[in-house]
């Protein structure tokens, strides 16, 4: 085979926020899943399907957070999920007979119905409700690497008060990972690219070889990176940072010469749940009077000011063929435009969301397979490739420290930390710290499986509060109360099993109650988060004795001077 | 009625709505406020020009319930910044105080000196203008906002094959490399405002607004915690650059030669230009 010029790298990272809510027997939230495991991951899936079948040999990168992979191997989310898509197969076959007399709507409105059915055939028959099993699949053939992130995508650089709370999300992350997919990740994905000097450190001892940044974190880095963007940076413990290509990124993010922006493109904010009568579509949104999206769109993009069209999939698909194929020649310019100057072979890092795929972009999917089918003819130049790979078959790297960034707005944290979320961080910090001295106080010391048990919810409740969503969502103003309730509650249950494990007083039914409702992360365990160097710090002067003997079982009696 | 159960306790059975109450139950009775042990005071960097700050001076280990509610003294959050010079520049400081109310709890501060290094103090002021510390933050450092300046020939000594290094090789902090040579931003001498020793004339050049400089009221030490290093008050920048901060220039050395020095360094301190950052927002998943 002739040696390639240059490399792309396509990662896409999978994230949702852990929404799962027992307690009520559906709950709106949800729906982000259900949206997402119709309009991504299944035609992700399908697109590698074909591939696979087509016998194209490909390289794709994807993240799958921690939270989300709990999500999708969840029983009552898998039955829930199924129950949604039936409704949606309802929706299509009643809008076959409303739209009977208008040809194009109709049409739109099998497609509809033909897309639910498949999507059902792979959901529930070839993958038995758990998608993990075809990234898995993927995974074994060698053409989809998976990585993951930290465990509820906190937002590690303005968690970093606390060395022991971003060790804790990186390495429940990994050990999620591992668990689900039955082996150790090569890559992380830093939430929100939240990258500050030091981490690697971390990344190292959880056992990861590599992760992104955003530009600017390698342009800004502790040495002027010889080859741009375009190689790695060795973090100076071999643990290597990959920058976010800005050209190819702005080809697809970008609002206004972006490729999902184009008039033959789906029309995302064009949905029967705001067009149609609301007696009609009422027991398709919520509470039978709250319009929202339903996923049948029937118009294109367009153009601006001008009176929506038909959406045409067959023309659209035309359209995602093209881009794919300028998207492959401009990087194939771009790789020859690079290679001149460098003494290795460039590699493009092109990351993106997952969900932009499908959802915003409904014609996403078709695009990435395209670009994977033409990256693989021989016409051209551009290999995919991951990451991993690449550090297999180039082993030299410039040693330098990337620059602390993020890629959000502004390429640092203001999207995180403003006047819409700053409370929330001295809440976070204070449970940190009070979780590192429950953890110091309960080292060596044998705890009851009540105690045990409490303490692991606590680290969960904590966990779940960090999630950069809350601030996220926060910032955007979507569901800021939503958002603000997940913090409060979580960080509620974290002070309530705190108290109960210093008085103890732990109340057997209200743990149970909260194992139900943060069921998440089964494998944590608040031993790992013990911090050995602060032990001293986290000794305040309050006496506190802890009898377990109260307990069924259990005849010890322990006598906790001094660390709690 | 579907009932629930933990995977680590079988025997608790649990409905949707006894799930419901204790939810409930323990929100409304646990849920967060910034209770400490002792008064604490925390940096956050947010981008080279903004940081974060928030401070709690309860202390409910004392007898009081809340410093604050005791005392009628202003209150400051005073900044110190070490500015971005060269190594042999490291014997000046700069510090400028944000006045803040005791109702307050947090302060986005917008930093007037690019500097890749802040630490911080919070404390009263007292009537003869001097300051009594109630809480320190521990220092943090900011993101960089520019390329370094053409890396060494040594540089090429620094690729490494994987493998090779050890752990204890591990780089966790960059090196902070002079702004001055590579940024376009201007710097108090661009601006060609002059100073003497303790004093300053100005030039016909911009600045936001050129800052009018007095000595300082004094000349007694101040401590930082961390190292014992006692700093001299030397220079006062009134408004600086217009931020709304006096700029205060710190030497280490007590004697009046080292102004001569400090007045030199100073000249050089690299000022944060009012711009507006282009950079665009990722759109994000479902629900974000």
């Amino acid at each position: 085979m002739a040696i390639k010029k240059g490399f792309l790298s396509i990662i896409l990272h999978a994230h949702l926020p852990f929404v799962r809510h027992p307690e009520y027997d559906s709950f709106f939230e949800e729906i982000w899943l259900f949206e997402a495991i119709t309009e991504c991951y299944v035609p992700l899936i399908r697109s590698l399907e074909r591939l696979h079948k087509d016998h194209v040999n490909y390289r794709l990168t994807l993240s799958l957070s921690p939270s989300l992979i709990s999500m999708l191997s969840d029983e009552l989310l898998q039955s829930r999920y199924l129950a949604h898509l039936n409704k949606q197969l309802e929706l299509a076959e009643k809008e076959i007979v409303r739209t009977r007399g208008t040809d194009k709507y109709q049409k739109l409105a099998r497609f509809y119905r033909r897309l639910y059915l498949d999507t059902q055939d792979i959901f529930a028959r070839q993958y038995n409700c758990n998608l993990l099993t075809a990234f898995k699949k993927f995974s074994a053939t060698g053409h989809l690497e998976l990585i993951t992130c930290a465990a509820t995508h906190g937002f590690l650089p303005l968690l970093n008060k606390s060395e022991a709370a971003v060790r804790n999300q990186i390495n429940i992350g990994v050990q999620t990972f591992i668990s689900h997919l039955g082996f150790a990740p090569a890559g992380f994905w830093l939430p929100e690219c939240g990258y500050y000097p030091g981490l690697e450190k971390h990344l190292k001892n959880a056992g990861i070889d590599y992760f992104f940044v955003d530009t600017h974190g390698i342009d800004n880095a502790s040495k002027a990176p010889r080859n741009s963007v375009y190689a790695p940076l060795n973090c100076g413990n071999n643990v290597m940072a990959f920058a976010r290509d800005p050209e190819s990124s702005r080809q697809v993010w970008s609002s206004h010469e972006g490729y999902p922006g184009d008039y033959d493109y789906r029309e995302y904010y064009s949905d029967i749940g705001f067009d149609l009568d609301m007696d009609y579509i009422a027991p398709y949104i919520l509470d039978g009077h709250i319009r929202i999206n339903t996923g049948i769109k029937y118009h294109r993009v367009t153009g601006a000011d001008l009176a929506k069209e038909a959406y045409h999939p067959k023309k659209a698909l035309y359209k995602a063929q093209q881009h794919a194929h300028d998207f492959i020649n401009k990087r194939q310019r771009q790789i020859n435009r690079l290679s001149a100057d460098m003494d290795r072979p460039p590699i493009i890092v092109s990351p993106y969301d997952a969900e932009l795929f499908g959802h915003w972009w409904f014609e996403g999917p078709q695009w990435l397979e395209w670009v994977m089918r033409f990256a693989d003819s021989d016409s051209n130049a551009v290999q995919t490739i991951s990451c991993a790979d690449y550090l297999t078959q180039v082993s030299s790297h410039q040693l330098a420290t990337p620059s602390a960034s993020t890629w959000g707005d502004q390429g640092y944290s203001n999207f995180w930390i403003n006047e819409t979320n700053d409370w929330i961080y001295p809440l976070l910090h204070k449970a940190g710290a009070d979780m590192e001295q429950l953890a110091t106080a309960f080292r060596g010391v044998k705890a009851s499986p009540l105690q045990e048990r409490a303490l692991n919810q606590a680290v969960r409740s904590l966990l779940l509060a960090q999630a950069s969503d809350w601030p996220f969502i926060m910032k955007t103003g979507t569901t800021v109360e939503y958002a603000r309730k997940r913090i409060t509650d979580h960080l509620a249950r974290f002070n309530y099993l705190r108290d109960s494990i210093r008085n103890n007083a732990i109340n057997d039914r209200y743990l149970c109650a909260m194992e139900i409702l943060d069921n998440v992360f089964p494998e944590a365990n608040f031993r790992n988060y013990y911090l050995p160097k602060q032990e001293s710090n986290a000794t305040i002067s309050i006496n506190q004795k802890i009898q377990v003997n109260s307990l069924p079982n259990s005849s010890i009696n322990i006598d906790q001077q001094g660390v709690l | 009625m579907k009932l629930c159960q933990s995977r680590y306790n079988s025997q608790c059975k649990l409905s949707q709505q006894d799930l419901l109450d204790i939810s409930e139950e323990i929100t409304r009775s646990y849920a967060p406020h910034e209770s400490h042990h002792q008064p604490e005071l925390v940096l956050m960097p947010v981008d080279p020009v903004n940081l974060y700050a928030y401070w709690n001076l309860n202390d409910s280990d004392s007898n009081s319930d809340n410093i604050i509610n005791n005392t009628s003294k202003p209150l400051a959050l005073r900044i110190y910044s070490l500015p971005e010079l060269s190594e042999s520049a490291s014997d000046i400081k700069l510090s400028f105080d944000i006045k803040v109310q005791g109702f307050q709890n947090q302060q986005k501060v917008h930093l007037p000196i690019a500097a890749s290094a802040y630490s911080a103090v919070i404390g009263e002021i007292n009537a003869d203008n001097s300051f009594s510390t109630l809480a320190t933050a521990e220092t943090i450092h900011v993101p960089r906002d520019s390329p370094v300046t053409e890396n060494s020939p040594d540089d090429d000594a620094d690729t490494i094959v994987t493998g090779q290094i050890q752990d204890n090789n591990l780089i966790t902090h960059h090196t902070h490399t002079p702004l001055l040579d590579s940024n376009p931003d201007f710097t108090l001498q661009d601006s060609a405002v002059m100073m003497h020793t303790g004093q300053m004339q100005e030039s016909n050049l911009p600045l936001t607004q050129t800052p009018s400089v007095s000595p300082a009221t004094e000349n007694k030490p101040v401590t930082e915690s961390n190292t014992n290093q006692a700093w001299y008050e030397r220079l006062v920048l009134a408004n600086f650059n217009d931020f709304g901060y006096d700029l205060k220039v710190y030497g280490n050395i007590p004697d009046a030669e080292s102004k001569i020095s400090l007045s030199g360094q100073v000249l050089n301190i690299h000022i944060v230009p009012k711009t507006e950052n282009t950079m665009t927002k990722n759109s994000s998943g479902l629900g974000r």
